[in-house]
């Protein structure tokens, strides 16, 4: 069906990726004055006079006839990893050898310059990906490195094992963590997620990577202090290979694809595991039906973690400032998550249990509590949240408030991070957390480098 | 120098490519959608594209869809319905 797309100047770059991976590079739009959100609706009115003869013109043609003939449609097929035997674990890949390759001066800085200048990297400066290092990456594990496991919005680029691999080795991970890494793109590219959603919008959305079960330990993943800082190698580079694959498969180039007004810290990466030998309660992967001896990655779609400081003694008054931390005027959970995120700290943890609140009373008490009145809200917001959060509204005493989600079910508590009076709000978004075991997963290396448990 | 041969990160995106639609030739009589991505700003902006494709432009019919959410793709139910126009007007903004 014949379309015209009006886009305001601000997204022309979207846009242009968007028709450039469907074979319509040039397929011409209708520009207006960014932005459209903020103007007063008779203004918008009027923007709309001086457009017409442009809608007209894309609408009929006119307009798009100079672009040549259509390309022709050809189906993708995609297909999940296939599992080989250990055998063709050979040394030399015939799907590496077929990979483009990129020749540059044997130089470090030679080497990063030429990598930075194609956009390939997140700004700091990557590990080299030979065909040997790639090769090394993959005979960790048994992916075949040809199977795809779909296209990755917003360009659609094919997500195949072998790219994930060059990426990895970017990213300076090891080949243990590789099938972390794999795990986590197939969560992803899951239609929950909305990954076209979180690489394309203005918000500061990123995935938000959680490691379950005993695979984490094996790894050496921080499930402890400094939960979302630096110092733990399998948390910064599982995390960071993520974003160059969201980046050089996906397509999600800051200022063009990806649109986010300000961007979060965590967009470089942002991976960890949850503390479970801390925890009083059932673990994430447990909850959601996985033994606990099987690891698992979960993919949460969240904005920056929050952080909640709370030295109440007693479960409830905890409970319910951690609630209203999570309900902050402003934060994503007010106007968008579909899921919220609570990484509870262990002592708030145990805090709470102590005092008998099992995970599902902590869950509903945070749920009954983080709400915000609509007069907290202005007129202009409310307005706009009627339409999009009218699963969200109710009246308690008489005043019309706003919760943070549907249900209590879609707040996720992870207990995490180390000593101390923390937890943190990971506001969510258009999303939903996808949770999926890991396989294929060789048995961890005494090697694994910067283990720290 | 010496140099070495490294792989490329990047994607093929080739394979899919879908066809172009064919245009209308005039919008006059034709069935004109219309996709409100549930941003403050597009209705009113849509309510006079709507007033200005009847005006002047002769249109048949006028059928409006709204997003409920901008960010999540558009409900299957929604594109199915909008078989039934012979042109849809949509956008990208924020």
């Amino acid at each position: 069906m014949p379309t015209a797309t009006i886009v305001t100047e601000e997204f022309r770059g979207l846009y242009g990726v968007v028709t450039t991976s469907l074979g319509q590079p040039a397929l011409p739009a209708v520009y207006i004055a960014h932005p459209i959100v903020s103007v007063p609706h008779p203004e918008m009115r009027g923007r709309a006079e001086p457009a017409m003869s442009s809608i007209v013109d894309v609408a009929t043609g006119v307009s798009v006839q100079a672009n040549g003939p259509a390309v022709a449609h050809t189906v993708v097929t995609t297909s999940a990893p296939a599992v080989v035997d250990g055998q063709r674990r050979a040394r030399r890949h015939p799907v590496l050898e077929a990979l483009e390759r990129v020749t540059v001066a044997d130089d470090p800085d030679a080497i990063f310059e030429r990598f930075a200048g194609e956009g390939w990297t997140d700004g700091l400066p990557i590990a080299p990906p030979t065909e040997e290092r790639v090769a090394r990456m993959l005979a960790g594990s048994d992916f075949d490195p040809s199977a795809s496991l779909g296209p990755m919005p917003p360009s659609w680029g094919e997500a195949t094992i072998a790219k994930l691999a060059v990426n990895a080795v970017m990213a300076g991970c090891t080949p243990e963590y590789f099938p972390v890494i794999v795990t986590a793109v197939k969560a992803m590219l899951a239609k929950p997620f909305n990954l076209y959603g979180i690489q394309g919008t203005t918000n500061p959305a990123t995935p938000v990577v959680i490691v379950n079960g005993p695979i984490a330990r094996d790894l050496g993943i921080n499930a402890r202090g400094n939960l979302f800082g630096q110092g733990f190698r399998a948390n910064a580079t599982i995390g960071r290979a993520i974003r160059l694959i969201m980046t050089t498969i996906g397509g999600g180039v800051p200022q063009q694809a990806d649109k986010s007004t300000l961007g979060n810290p965590a967009k470089y990466t942002c991976c960890f595991a949850e503390n479970e030998a801390q925890s009083p309660w059932a673990p994430l992967h447990v909850e959601r039906g996985f033994e606990a001896g099987t690891s698992t990655v979960t993919v949460f779609g969240g904005a920056a973690p929050a952080n909640i400081i709370e030295k109440s003694k007693t479960a409830d008054a905890m409970l319910q400032t951690i609630a209203r931390a999570m309900a902050a005027s402003g934060s994503n959970n007010m106007f968008m998550s579909q899921e919220a995120l609570l990484i509870l700290g262990p002592e708030h943890a145990a805090i709470a249990a102590r005092q008998g609140s099992d995970k599902e009373r902590t869950r509903r008490t945070l749920f009954e509590h983080a709400r915000i009145p609509f007069a907290q809200i202005g007129q202009s917001n409310a307005e706009v949240l009627s339409v999009w959060r009218g699963n969200c509204i109710d009246e308690v005493d008489g005043v019309r408030t706003l919760r943070i989600v549907e249900k209590p079910d879609d707040i996720l508590i992870v207990v995490a991070g180390g000593a101390g009076n923390h937890s943190a709000s990971i506001p969510g978004w258009y999303s939903r957390s996808v949770t999926l075991p890991i396989v294929n997963a060789a048995s961890p290396s005494p090697a694994v480098g910067l283990r720290r448990g | 120098m010496k140099t070495i041969k490294v792989l490329s990160p990047a994607a093929a995106t080739s394979g899919n490519a879908v066809p172009l639609a064919a245009r209308v030739a005039t919008l006059e009589g034709r069935v004109v959608g219309l996709l409100n991505n549930s941003k403050s700003g597009s209705r009113p902006f849509l309510d006079r594209v709507e007033e200005l494709l009847r005006r002047e432009h002769g249109v048949s019919k006028i059928i409006r869809y709204d997003k409920k959410a901008a960010a999540l793709p558009i409900p299957d139910e929604m594109l199915t319905a909008a078989s039934a126009c012979d042109v849809v007007i949509n956008g990208i903004a924020d």
